[in-house]
């Protein structure tokens, strides 16, 4: 104990020098899964988050129910997952139509009815103010795992970071650990677009040559990665001077900014899209259905999700 | 003030529910805000308070207790918090031996550091990915760095009004009791 009071400081000095080394030379992407001691606090704090949600949410529920007009809230949050469903499958749907209209020779026919979401409260966002993620109240009960894609209304939300039994944890596109595959509606063109410490997007990668100007739609391509084509992500706002921006031109081109379609400060409801990602389809579609749900099934150590 | 409750054991039970209580008003009422001025950062200001006037050891514990819950429920990477918070204790150790706390202007400046420190570190982490941000980026943090400099010192009082429920001694009343015993 003596030792302690006496060299303690020393010790403390020598960790927050030594540390730092230690954490910048390991891997720093945004977290998966949470550690085992992780799991350990969070286990102790559930009870007592339970606690206060309670005596908070309580409150408010109370003056909603019986001050408010009683069962129209029940009422209006129904229709309003509803009607989230029915606006990302009017997008497929009116991405389809471009298709078609542009009379494409070679198609590639993706089953969008098998598409499965399911809908979520978002519960809260990152209490660090740094980094951008939100807590969903739906976890892998209900089949969510990492690495599905996360919509709303309007569009993109981001990617399950990392689930537990009743929870999500999903990184925002906005986030700067966040990359996304996608195509500028207006010509097509191919890129992948980070998130930024503000509230914006930029593109990591772009098509060489690509012409792009403020106004322009970004939507996922569907090429890679958990979502299908054509899901609104975001509007190109600033090319970073006067007129069209063309990559290739200008080494010293500055970023292209693009604003989510999604307004994460008002994000209340959230859908969870429950096919892990097209390639698993693809796969799926090759291999038959029983042979991918035994694999995932051995894969995962559990019944594999509907 | 007159004790309530018996020391020591109760106080650090004590401390550590008012932690989590100030950890769930950050993180259900102040994260969801819109705006970038209520972007209060209550824990960080609860960890430098204890790096300053609670004993070492206790310091640590809630410190890394504070660090372990931002970091289950954030998309920060593993061990950022962990470090910030251990670099933070060292700081506030530091200031307070060497400088008078109890003048607002050094206590503002004190927290202004160690908020700032936060922005540096993150900075640092980009820069190590290889992907340098702009300080233009980190510009976006001020009015929540302000705000949170602004009310550290009114949370200060409040924070030592908890302490003495439990008839605690910040540690350099403590050390002074000591020598003079």
């Amino acid at each position: 104990m003596m030792t302690l009071r006496r060299y303690g400081f020393w010790f403390l000095l020598a960790a927050a020098i030594i540390f730092p080394f230690a954490f910048y030379s390991s891997d720093m992407s945004a977290r998966r899964e949470l550690s085992m001691v992780e799991r350990i606090v969070f286990a102790v704090t559930k009870p007592l988050e339970a606690v206060f949600s309670v005596f908070t949410s309580g409150l408010g529920e109370t003056f909603r129910n019986y001050v408010q007009l009683r069962g129209a809230r029940e009422e209006a949050m129904a229709l309003r997952s509803e009607n989230a469903e029915l606006q990302v499958r009017l997008q497929l749907m009116r991405e389809l139509e471009l298709e078609n209209g542009r009379l494409r020779k070679l198609l590639s026919f993706v089953d969008r009815q098998g598409l499965k979401f399911i809908s979520g409260r978002v519960q809260n966002a990152d209490p660090t103010f740094l980094f951008q993620s939100v807590r969903v109240d739906r976890g892998q009960s209900i089949g969510s795992m990492p690495g599905m894609g996360v919509l709303s209304a309007d569009g993109v939300v981001g990617v399950v970071m990392r689930s537990g039994t009743s929870w999500s944890d999903v990184l925002l596109v906005t986030d700067p650990n966040s990359n996304l595959d996608v195509i500028v509606s207006r010509n097509r063109r191919r890129g992948i677009i980070e998130g930024t410490l503000g509230r914006k997007m930029r593109f990591k990668y772009l098509d060489q040559g690509s012409r792009i100007q403020p106004g322009d739609e970004v939507v996922t391509s569907g090429l890679s990665g958990p979502f299908p084509r054509g899901i609104t992500v975001g509007k190109v706002v600033s090319t970073g001077y006067e007129g069209t921006a063309q990559t290739g031109d200008a080494p010293g081109l500055p970023p292209m900014e693009i604003e989510p379609a999604v307004e994460f400060g008002e994000l209340s409801e959230a859908l969870i899209l429950l096919n892990l990602n097209h390639e698993v389809d693809v796969i799926r579609r090759v291999g038959g259905a029983e042979w991918m749900d035994k694999l995932m099934e051995t894969a995962s150590g559990r019944p594999a999700s509907q | 003030m007159t004790s309530v409750f018996p020391p020591r054991t109760f106080h650090f039970l004590g401390v550590m529910l008012f932690l989590f209580a100030l950890f769930f008003v950050q993180l259900r009422i102040l994260s969801g805000a819109s705006s970038l001025w209520a972007q209060v950062d209550l824990v960080t200001v609860f960890v430098a308070y204890v790096s300053i006037e609670h004993f070492l050891g206790g310091a640590v514990i809630k410190a890394m207790a504070a660090a372990l819950l931002l970091e289950c429920f954030s998309a920060a990477p593993a061990g950022f918090y962990v470090m910030y918070y251990l670099v933070v204790l060292v700081c506030g150790n530091i200031l307070a031996r060497r400088l008078a706390l109890h003048n607002v202007l050094s206590q503002l400046a004190a927290f202004v550091a160690i908020l700032a420190l936060k922005l540096v570190l993150l900075y640092v982490l980009f820069w190590v990915q290889g992907r340098p941000l702009p300080l233009a980026a980190l510009a976006r943090f001020l009015p929540s760095l302000l705000s949170t400099v602004l009310c550290a010192m009114p949370l200060l009082g409040v924070f030592s009004r908890f302490d003495a429920l439990f008839e605690f001694l910040p540690v350099k009343e403590r050390r002074t009791h000591e020598a003079q015993a």
